[in-house]
């Protein structure tokens, strides 16, 4: 199924290819980028690459591809992208290895060059992160290293891309390491009776792929092609030789590479007492300064917040409401510099360390937390949803009928309400040029007018606008808050923290991460959830993903929205979506066979993120969206403006009353929105709201429909991108049981919910 | 069943009861073993001056107590040895376990609670009444085999063996590096366990953690 995301180039005129293998988290896909000038997406965190990337550059002798794998522990696999790694090892075209070790951890890297080793594939080793090794005082003899494996290492740091082209030319020497390790008697028999069953054509050496089905490593018996008779006699030997030992033979091999490596580092790797700190003046500036003044606005935050949630029915006083926002931010200073003093202050750990410790901290990285959420929709749903929609929309592509009245061109001063306006821009809009040009040809009533430039479903005024207008500053400012989540360590450290709740819904902490991807793009995040264990919890997170997660684009517009209601509204709709998430999650980790999979996770160090690397991500990420929605968005359009056209609307929306109007209590003319759901679930709730907000005419959309169409909306179908990778990655079978259950269950709850607020009369 | 046997069950029960509700009621005696039973036995045992009676409650005595404890830790350590290291389900090490506690002697029980590290809850999570190898174990403050979870935040620890039924978990330990011989820092407990060795951090749920022993390494 891997040939599908598999860039397909051609590649017989290629001198040879090879393979970037390593440990997850080791900087592969940046050495990848330098090497074949292709971007990959990079991150901070483990399983970043899920897919097979294909490059090449020219080399001294031809063509070179490049294969860029999934990071793996281990060639034996425990997770699908664990396994595309090894398979491509085990595939015949593969001539060379090019190995990344993350230098500091060079003892779990070494694991891996054993099994290359026993496979028989000439390595070429780049130990990366090099300054980071410097930094915390690891020193490493790489000439003795060298002389002892018998392969050309490099020491690299990807990110400034030094040792890079050193690493390209010694390709060209690279050997199969001198690593030979003895199992002890019992698995050498067994490994020689398999050997002897093993077909002739293998692309590796026989022994590897022995001591691998010793390990009972089931899926490689799929890759290679083994004769029933055979594989039923190496099943034989495999249990006669497991039965022999209390413990897994696989984990006594594993334990054998592990002495092994301890063995071989030993005069290699040496620990310096001395540590790079972090410069006295940013030190004390990190505690005296920074946390305390960053300590107090989590606290006035988190305070501000909660005020917020209650509003309705505390009506304290303005200077009420300060004076408890400022007591909330004393008391975050006071526990914060307790805890920093008390713990790290006279500790020499590097800020970076600090920060990694606060971020999974059990009490401390709740607040960061609130404020880190917080800080996303600001920036996504007000700034992003707000402003920036706002002004692309109308002022930037406009009406097509009506001027825009052109904006100023102003810088201001944040937080103060001093501007400076340069000139005034006498744009009208984009659609107003485009009108004005076609009306001179053909009437504003003509047919294909209406078509493209129709005011209620004009696939130009209405399908293109909106889709750029209002995908590409969410979508983008999102993903932009994303990538520093993710490139400075913070992501994966969430894991830690919700690993419980995770526990609950039948996931582990490890699938937050597709989760939270699913924030960005569910259906990105549905090709992520290959990063998990188990079959059953690959299901449950993309049906929750299906179900319960809104993207970037619709929770920016639904942001958007519900700025305009009460804080309560706006805890009413979070609670019922999450409420919804955990129900179903629960439920569904009760009904679906199979297992969970127990957390264990690597956490990566924290760092300081490289922004160039981040607004290139946010931009390879953008582009991939756009092209995604844009079509659905025209299409969507397109299909509303035949439906509205041949009035087979009024037919539907007549249909679909005693739903949405009797059951939902929404105005019929919401169906439409309903229709367009099939499609994109942010277009959806664009019309929705334009409809509620047409019914209501002047006068304020009532807050109680708001809400349950939100939440329908949220809950609806997934976008038909996301179901065609869901049919792809989960199976016709199951992407068809998710829709089949999403669809009437999103009505369920919304229906439910009226008559829930319509008892308690909010 | 022989008279022995019976009356150890039964004293075993007494002391459940009493852990359990704070005190042995004789209904409840007449509930498990019946009416019968319970007639026979109960004098012998206020002959053997193991209980006291009063009216419809049932006290153990001293020696009773002690007789008591003792085979409820045995019952509870076989437990623990069925099930951590023979790997025996739930059902099994249960029926078992009854067994066991009638046959062992004081000696086998404490070499088995040695080997374990002084175990101190069973399998179900309730107390196993301590023996006198744990009680010196505590004294001459040797270092004790304890599981990961069970260590404090910020100590140091040296694997000693690894006891998961998963053998999934078990390859992907062995594969970043966790086995046996490993030392460790607990990071953090809350909420997960995260540990660092050489330059690695890794989050762990509690479930992997408790089948990781070690022994700690006091500096």
């Amino acid at each position: 199924m891997h040939e599908l995301v598999e860039k397909g180039l051609d590649s017989k005129k290629d001198e040879f290819r090879i393979a970037l293998v390593g440990n997850p988290n080791v900087g592969k896909s940046v050495i990848f980028g330098l090497l074949t000038g292709k971007y990959v997406t990079v991150s901070n965190y483990p399983g970043t690459t899920v897919e097979v990337s294909r490059g090449r550059y020219v080399g001294s002798s031809g063509t070179v591809e490049v294969v860029d794998t999934p990071g793996a522990n281990s060639l034996i696999s425990h997770s699908e992208d664990e396994r595309v790694a090894r398979d491509i090892l085990l595939k015949d075209e593969e001539r060379k290895v090019v190995q990344i070790i993350d230098a500091k951890n060079i003892r779990r890297g070494l694991l891996i060059t054993a099994q290359i080793a026993e496979m028989g594939l000439p390595v070429s080793i780049g130990l990366n992160m090099w300054d980071e090794t410097l930094d915390r005082g690891i020193s490493i003899n790489t000439d003795k290293l060298q002389k002892t494996l018998g392969v050309p290492i490099t020491k690299t740091i990807a990110t400034q891309n030094y040792g890079v082209s050193a690493l390209k030319s010694s390709i060209n020497s690279a050997k199969i390491p001198k690593i030979k390790i003895n199992y002890g008697g019992i698995i050498e028999e067994g490994i020689k009776k398999i050997e002897e069953l093993l077909p002739d054509n293998l692309a590796v050496k026989r022994r590897a792929v022995a001591t691998m089905l010793l390990s009972y490593d089931e899926a490689l018996e799929e890759t290679i092609k083994i004769d029933k008779q055979s594989l039923k006699r190496i099943h034989k030997i495999r249990d006669d030789a497991q039965k022999r030992f209390g413990h897994p033979l696989s984990y006594l091999i594993s334990k054998r590479r592990n002495d092994y490596v301890d063995n071989l580092l030993e005069g290699i790797v040496s620990i310096e007492k001395e540590k790079k700190l972090t410069g006295v003046v940013l030190r004390n500036a990190f505690f005296f300064v920074i946390m305390p003044l960053f300590s107090f606005s989590v606290g006035f935050k988190v305070m501000g917040l909660l005020l917020f949630a209650i509003a309705s029915y505390v009506v304290a006083s303005e200077q009420m409401v300060l004076i408890l926002k400022i007591a909330g931010g004393a008391i975050s200073v006071g526990f914060f510099s307790f805890y920093l003093f008390s713990r790290e202050y006279k500790t020499n750990r590097n800020i970076s360390n600090i920060l990694g410790s606060l971020t999974m901290h059990p009490i401390i990285a709740w607040p960061i937390l609130i404020v880190v959420l917080w800080s996303i929709y600001k920036v996504v749903g007000e700034f992003g949803a707000g402003e920036c929609v706002d002004f692309i929309e109308n002022k930037i592509f406009g009406s097509s009928l009506e001027r825009s009245g052109g904006f100023d061109f102003k810088v201001f001063i944040p937080f103060t309400r001093i501007e400076y306006i340069f000139t005034h821009v006498n744009f009208q809009g984009i659609n107003y040029y485009l009108g004005f040009l076609t009306q001179k040809f053909i009437s504003a009533d003509s047919f294909f007018f209406e078509l493209f430039l129709g005011k209620d479903a004009g696939v130009i005024q209405i399908g293109v606008t909106y889709s750029i207008a209002i995908i590409l500053p969410i979508v983008g400012f999102f993903f932009l808050g994303f990538g520093l989540m993710e490139d400075s360590g913070y992501l994966p450290r969430l894991a830690v923290m919700v690993n419980r709740i995770f526990k609950v819904i039948g996931l582990n902490g490890k699938a937050v991460l597709p989760m939270v991807m699913g924030l960005g793009c569910d259906t990105m995040a549905t090709l992520t959830t290959r990063i998990l264990d188990t079959k059953k919890e690959r299901i449950i997170s993309t049906l929750l993903l299906a179900l319960a997660v809104p993207c970037s684009a619709q929770l920016g517009v639904i942001a958007g929205i519900l700025g305009r209601v009460s804080g309560l509204h706006f805890s009413i709709y979070i609670f019922v979506i999450f409420s919804q998430m955990l129900l179903v999650g629960y439920l569904s980790s009760k009904i679906l066979r199979g297992t969970r999979s127990d957390f264990l996770m690597e956490m990566p160090p924290f760092r300081m993120p490289k922004i160039s690397n981040i607004l290139l991500k946010t931009y390879y990420r953008t582009k991939w969206f756009l092209k995604e929605a844009v079509p659905l968005f025209v299409l969507g359009t397109f299909i509303l403006f035949i439906l509205t056209k041949l009035g087979i609307l009024t037919y539907i929306e007549s249909a679909a009353k005693p739903v949405v109007k009797y059951f939902l209590g929404l105005p019929v003319e919401t169906t439409k929105g309903f229709i367009l759901g099939f499609l994109r679930r942010d277009y959806a709730v664009v019309s929705i709201f334009k409809a509620l907000e047409e019914k209501a005419g002047g006068l304020t959309i009532d807050p109680n429909q708001l809400i349950v169409a939100l939440v329908v909306i949220t809950l609806f179908v997934p976008c038909l991108a996301n179901f065609f990778v869901m049919i792809k990655e989960r199976g016709v079978k199951v992407a068809f049981l998710i829709l089949a259950f999403i669809f009437p269950f999103s009505f369920l709850v919304g229906g439910v919910l009226r008559y829930i607020l319509q008892l308690i009369s909010i | 069943m022989a008279d022995e046997t019976q009356i150890e069950e039964m004293l075993e029960y007494i002391w459940m009861l009493e852990e359990d509700h704070g005190k042995a009621e004789k209904v409840a005696m007449d509930d498990k073993f019946g009416n019968e039973v319970i007639g026979k036995y109960l004098g012998e045992m206020v002959e053997k001056k193991l209980i006291n009676l009063h009216n419809s409650r049932i006290v153990l005595t001293g020696t009773g107590k002690n007789r008591a404890e003792m085979i409820i830790r045995r019952h509870r350590i076989a437990e623990r040895l069925l099930n951590d290291v023979l790997e025996m389900g739930h059902d099994e090490f249960e029926h078992s376990a009854c067994q066991f506690e009638h046959f062992v002697n004081e000696e086998i029980v404490a070499s088995i609670c040695t080997l374990l590290g002084h175990p101190v809850v069973c399998p179900h999570g309730k107390k196993i009444p301590p023996g006198d190898c744990c009680i010196s174990a505590r004294k001459n403050l040797k270092p004790v085999i304890n599981p990961l979870s069970e260590i404090k935040s910020g100590e140091r620890a040296k694997v000693v063996y690894i006891t998961t039924r998963s053998h999934a978990t078990l390859d992907k330990l062995s594969a970043i590096g966790v086995i046996p011989g490993l030392e460790l820092t607990v990071h953090q407990k809350y909420p997960s366990i995260v540990i660092q060795y050489g330059e690695t951090q890794l989050a762990l749920d509690k479930d992997i953690a408790q089948d990781i022993h070690v022994r700690a390494i006091r500096s």
